[in-house]
């Protein structure tokens, strides 16, 4: 990848269950095309859908953009809704402002933010309360082995 | 006149029967199939072996090649192993002893019950489980269908694939291990023959890819010899002792028959989930879903290509909704206990006699659009461009399945952006309009109208 970058953005409705994951799926499936690396793939797909699915738990909206850069992926979530007052405690395993029904569907169980570390090389969350949060994540593909 | 078949690996297109309709194109769920003047063809590299495009094609054009009874006669002592699904196959009182009587008679020395294959990779999939710590799922390695799928669609979940062989091929190596020295004849001398309910199952034995060599001879296909085994059935009058499986083994036959089985033993544990899934369609949406982390805490899943599982297969005969239903009653009855030592499986696990003998490789590119990241990138800025010009019908009419499929197929070369036949009025209409414009042109030697 010299130089020539390829970008995609996406639409995400907020409290729209039904096709929550439908996006990430979408940028799982162009990285397999492009031939990127199965393990790589699968830390992308789930960074991204952690991400949309924060948009679809708490946000009125947001969009998802996909770039590919010469050495990186990057992807970047920005979505209006309520924000995180406390990004720290939002890092930490199990802390989670989802309320009770969406609990009960299995979703805001507080993983989500530390999932999207785990499986990210950088990690920028901007957030501004009552307004919205934008995550930027950065994930690089292992070299190439050839 | 010459009839001309095509043949895919095991798979043939009769060009003859094929009337280039998209009936198998659009149905199969691996977008394997094109339309290419005028027939269809398959393209190998996305192609599982699930034979879906068998049951589907209305004019009976698609099957598989398969081995015949005639091949008994290369063998010395020859035994037949049937699927489960056998006995699903038959109305009435044909009990599953009375089918292996019928089969035998055929011409097989001696018939092996699938079934207890099942039964032994049961007991030891509970033993692997007690063991396994993850990566979860664990995913069922029964059938080949789903296997392919996942090395080629699900590269990462291929180290998830239970890791234990076919129970056919069990009880092929059992009595490989032990006939052919018993009746002191050379091993090429003894014949095992398979007899299996679809074609994943026939290339996973004869394209083997977990061991240097199949310890099975011969596959048939329920389909091939259904005659055959009726006529049989018929004049089946001393019944000899056969069946040994019991209701637990032949369970697998249909979806959830494996799963039952681990949940009676309480192998699974009760803080995860398990999953039937059965369907290539469903099966891809559940693996998808896992991927994305959207499922999650699934301990095991049993894939099944076929609706209903393997008595749905595309070489079965019977209906699968009715051949579900007479396994079930076969799975609930109690009659039958077991024939399986399982003290004896449990050591042989131990010494790692069940495990695949070589591991399963993911097959990751059979989707990727060039093996050159850069031009990959290019491919799909042009693919993606294509893509959003073309009316979005999925109308099937270019020989694709979809237009998404058609733009990349433009994209590898493999049809012009014409084959579109939207595209092609329009390019028409273009010449057209640009022939008009030449038309109303004059030399200018001559006056000029209307003067």
């Amino acid at each position: 990848m010299q130089g020539k970058a390829l970008e995609w953005a996406y639409e995400i409705e907020g409290r729209d269950f039904r096709n929550a994951g439908k996006v990430s799926s979408k940028v799982k499936e162009i990285l397999k095309e492009l031939g990127f690396d199965p393990a790589f793939v699968r830390g992308v797909a789930i960074a991204s859908y952690e991400a949309e699915m924060n948009v679809v738990c708490h946000a009125e909206k947001g969009t998802l953009h996909v770039a590919i850069l010469p050495e990186a992926l990057k992807i970047v979530v920005e979505d209006q809704g309520p924000g995180i007052p406390d990004i720290e405690l939002a890092m930490q395993e199990g802390y989670s402002t989802a309320p009770p029904e969406i609990r009960e569907m299995g979703f805001g169980a507080g993983m989500g933010l530390p999932n999207m570390k785990k499986n990210t090389d950088e990690l920028n969350i901007v957030s501004t309360v009552g307004k919205g949060t934008v995550v930027e994540m950065i994930i690089r593909p292992p070299r190439p082995r050839e | 006149m010459i009839r001309m078949k095509r043949s895919y690996g095991i798979i043939t297109i009769d060009e003859d029967k094929c009337q280039g309709c998209v009936n198998c194109m659009m149905s199969c769920r691996t977008e394997a199939i094109r339309i290419f003047e005028g027939k269809a063809r398959i393209l190998a590299a996305r192609c599982i072996y699930c034979g879906k495009c068998f049951r589907d094609c209305p004019e009976n054009a698609i099957t598989s090649r398969t081995h015949g009874l005639s091949d008994l006669k290369h063998f010395k002592y020859t035994v037949c192993i049937p699927s489960s699904a056998i006995y699903s196959q038959f109305p009435g009182e044909s009990a599953p002893n009375r089918i292996l009587c019928a089969l035998k008679a055929l011409g097989f020395d001696e018939v092996a019950e699938e079934a207890i294959g099942a039964e032994e990779a049961s007991i030891v999939t509970q033993e692997y489980l007690k063991g396994y710590r993850g990566p979860y799922p664990l995913i069922s390695s029964l059938c080949p269908a789903i296997i392919r799928l996942i090395q080629i669609r699900f590269p990462h979940f291929v180290d998830q694939i239970n890791p234990i062989d076919l129970p056919a091929e069990i009880v092929a190596k059992d009595i490989r291990k032990a006939k052919a020295k018993e009746l002191g004849i050379k091993e090429e001398e003894l014949g095992i023959f398979y007899l299996v309910p679809c074609p994943a199952k026939m290339v996973a034995v004869t394209k083997t890819e977990t061991k240097e060599r199949s310890y099975i001879d011969r596959v048939i296909s329920i389909a091939e010899i259904y005659g055959q085994l009726l006529a049989a059935l018929r004049q089946v009058r001393e019944e000899e002792d056969l069946q040994k499986a019991s209701g637990t083994g032949i369970g697998w036959a249909v979806k959830g028959g494996e799963i039952r089985e681990l949940e009676r033993q309480q192998s699974l544990r009760g803080d995860k989930e398990s999953i039937v899934v059965d369907g290539i369609k469903n099966a891809i949406n559940v693996l998808d879903e896992i991927e994305n982390g959207k499922l999650r805490n699934v301990e095991f899943i049993e894939a099944r290509a076929c609706p209903e599982g393997c008595v749905g297969g595309a070489l079965t005969v019977a209906d699968r909704y009715v051949s579900r239903g007479r396994i079930r009653k076969l799975m609930l009855s109690e009659e039958k206990g077991s024939a399986v030592d399982r003290a004896e499986v449990v050591r042989r696990f131990k010494k790692g006699y069940y495990f695949l003998e070589k591991g399963l490789k993911p097959r990751p590119f059979a989707g990727r659009l060039d093996a050159d990241p850069p031009k990959a990138v290019e491919k799909m800025k042009v693919r993606d461009e294509i893509h959003s010009s073309l009316p979005g019908l999925d109308c099937g009419a270019c020989g694709a399945p979809n237009c998404r499929a058609f733009a990349d197929d433009v994209v590898q070369g493999r049809a012009e952006v014409t084959d579109c036949i939207f595209k092609w009025r329009e390019g028409v209409k273009d010449l057209a309009r640009e022939v008009m414009q030449l038309a109303e042109k004059r030399p200018h030697s001559l006056p000029k109208r209307g003067r």
